[in-house]
């Protein structure tokens, strides 16, 4: 898998930047782009590659840190830090998060739970949906 | 190593500089009275408010370049020998020995400053001759020219007064990235005036929104963000101010202020996130209707 | 800052001097015209002594030509050089160049070191550079500084008259040293703290507004100064006929 991946900002969010960028770190260590004892770009690299405040990067590593995340060691930098089980704990915190938005957007639409999982199960194994898959990766997802 | 020092920033900062009931006028009329502000170490503020409301005055009243009518400028007590010397300020008036060629105005920063060298990667970029005379400079090089001359001073406090958005966007580029890349070496302190927030927006921290001379807004930016919401519906919500607002055929959008999540379910119409741009449009609409 | 000041001095400087190129061409004309014995050195000589009054109020009164032709007042309050230094900075490079002046004009006309022309420079000097904030015309200036030192001429006959009549020196038509001194020092002083009161609060603000100290200070006390000298100079006219 690509070792880089890209963060995006929005500045439009009502969530805060430091929140996004966390998200982001968080996403791509679950999702195995980031591996334990990996290293995280140094605060000055990042802040220049997002041009966002290097103040909101510190804050960012800091509350990884606290949340056992990552792990900094003095004069080298920031290094993933793989709990297996707290990352399936996240994971699912996320996937809940996710998922709830997603299902109540669909019941909206006037899906019931059975005709949803039916569908979701068919779309997976259309042609279109990896191509879809790939489009909606690259746009920085 | 650096990330550790780093770290102890987030620590409370101590307040670098600050304003002490601050009077001002320019002959009858009068700008500031009594104005107070404090403005912690380390600190990205953005200061911003209509045309003419006092903005650039009172960054010149902070780099000493004006005289208070009455109040002071307190500063820390490491810069309060010679705050001069470690404040870097550069305001739209670009002012200047404009007679001088490129190299002697070089010559006498660095004598004034006491500076061996100046960084002048940013001049030697924008292909600058160094024997054109300072007056022969076209806006954007003038601009990039005394950026340089006040970065090389390493200051602790940076007051940049509109300048930002008189340069072309990879200029602007450039110069932010320096700012960045001095950012996250130290600690430094920067109160910019702005009317323009594409490209600095993510560097800021804390806005603060003058209105007749006093602070009528002063949040930091994700907190500002939180409480400053675009309500789309028939009818202006019943449980908060509403800023300004546009007016459609059918509908309305409504800019509210203070939002909190808790109000979420009361309020009837689409509730939209913002960008600072259209924050700050808000606030100073309803100042103009 | 003081390599600029230096420079600028020798601008100015640059701009008297260039007068003296008048001379050699107005000896030719007139060795082509009138077939006299006129010494080309005498007139180099006398013009050369004008130049070096001229040069002292010039310098004096352009001494913050660079910051208004500029625009460079608000770089300069934003700088962290005290505005004492910034004085004395400026002062230092036109002073040299006005004493370089002062000792080739000595030499050329073999004159003692300690004379009055000195004292006349410096008077003319410091007036200008006193008057320098207020005046935005040269030519204004110029004027300025004449009136000054007629005021001033006036001002040691009187005073000298007075010294003598109250027994402190022996002639009336001497004008000691010390009696030029002190009519100078009473003339310069109420200008000289205006300058520098102004100087000292000076900031970005356009300089118009700035220009109070001139009106509260200077003005009145020039007022009363002429005020007494018109008093006592008819008095001093009637004794001096009195004498013939």
């Amino acid at each position: 898998m690509n070792k880089f991946f890209n963060i995006k900002v929005d500045a439009k969010s009502a969530l805060p930047i430091y929140e996004q960028v966390k998200r982001s770190i968080k996403l791509a260590i679950f999702s195995g782009r980031l591996e334990d004892g990996d290293q995280v770009r140094s605060i000055r690299e990042l802040s220049l590659k997002l041009r966002i405040n290097p103040n909101t990067i510190i804050k960012v590593y800091s509350q990884l840190e606290a949340e056992g995340f990552l792990i900094s060691r003095p004069g080298a930098g920031y290094f993933v830090k793989l709990d297996r089980k707290k990352m399936q704990r996240e994971k699912h915190g996320l996937f809940e998060e996710l998922t709830t938005e997603y299902v109540a957007k669909m019941l909206e639409l006037g899906y019931s739970m059975d005709e949803l999982i039916h569908e979701i199960r068919k779309y997976g194994r259309n042609s279109s949906f990896e191509k879809n898959l790939k489009e909606f990766e690259s746009a920085g997802y | 190593m650096a990330e550790t020092l780093l770290l102890k920033r987030i620590l409370r900062s101590s307040r670098v500089l600050a304003t002490r009931d601050l009077s001002f006028s320019y002959g009858k009329h009068s700008v500031f009275k009594n104005f107070n502000l404090d403005v912690p170490e380390g600190q990205v503020c953005l200061i911003t408010g209509i045309n003419g409301v006092g903005k650039s005055t009172l960054l010149r009243l902070i780099a000493g370049v004006l005289k208070p009518a009455s109040g002071k400028i307190v500063f820390s007590e490491r810069l309060a020998k010679s705050p001069k010397r470690k404040i870097g300020f550069i305001s739209d008036m670009l002012s200047l020995y404009e007679s001088l060629t490129v190299a002697q105005g070089i010559d006498f920063h660095k004598d004034i400053y006491g500076l061996h060298q100046i960084d002048d990667s940013l001049i030697r970029h924008t292909k600058i001759g160094y024997s054109q005379k300072i007056k022969e400079l076209s806006l954007g090089q003038r601009t990039i020219y005394h950026l340089s001359l006040i970065l090389s001073l390493e200051p602790e406090i940076l007051l940049i007064d509109e300048v930002i958005h008189s340069i072309d966007a990879y200029l602007r580029k450039l110069f932010l990235d320096q700012l960045i890349q001095l950012m996250s070496q130290r600690r430094i302190t920067v109160v910019m005036v702005n009317l323009n927030f594409r490209d600095i927006e993510h560097l800021v921290e804390r806005v603060i929104l003058l209105k007749s001379g006093e602070i009528a807004v002063d949040e930091e930016i994700h907190s500002l963000k939180a409480k400053v919401k675009k309500i789309i519906s028939t009818r202006p919500p019943t449980c908060l101010s509403v800023l300004s607002q546009n007016n459609f055929s059918d509908h309305a959008e409504f800019y509210v202020y203070p939002f909190s999540e808790a109000l979420r379910d009361d309020i009837e119409g689409e509730i939209v996130d913002l960008d600072l741009t259209e924050i700050v449009a808000a606030f100073i609409g309803g100042e103009y209707a | 800052m003081l390599k600029k000041e230096f420079r600028d001095a020798l601008k100015r400087l640059g701009e008297c001097l260039f007068v003296l190129i008048g001379v050699p061409l107005g000896y030719l004309c007139d060795k082509l015209i009138v077939k006299f014995g006129w010494d080309f050195l005498n007139i180099f000589k006398s013009v050369f002594i004008v130049v070096v009054f001229i040069y002292a109020a010039y310098a004096g009164v352009t001494i913050f030509l660079a910051e208004k032709k500029d625009r460079a007042f608000e770089y300069l309050c934003s700088l962290p050089i005290s505005k004492r230094k910034i004085l004395m900075n400026k002062i230092l490079s036109r002073i040299s160049f006005l004493a370089a002046l002062y000792f080739i004009m000595i030499f050329m006309t073999k004159r003692n070191l300690a004379s009055a022309e000195g004292l006349y420079l410096i008077f003319i000097f410091l007036v200008s550079l006193f008057l320098s904030l207020s005046i935005d015309s040269v030519v204004i200036g110029l004027l300025g500084i004449s009136l000054l030192f007629s005021t001033y001429v006036f001002a040691y006959q009187i005073i000298s008259f007075m010294a003598w009549k109250f027994h402190v020196i022996s002639q009336p038509f001497s004008h000691p040293f010390f009696v030029q001194f002190i009519s100078a020092l009473i003339l310069m002083a109420p200008f000289g703290a205006a300058f520098w009161k102004i100087l000292k609060n000076l900031d970005a603000k356009p300089l118009k507004l700035q220009m109070k100290p001139y009106y509260t200070i200077a003005l009145p006390s020039f007022l009363i100064l002429v005020a007494l000298i018109i008093k006592f100079y008819g008095e001093y006219i009637s004794w001096a006929r009195n004498l013939k």
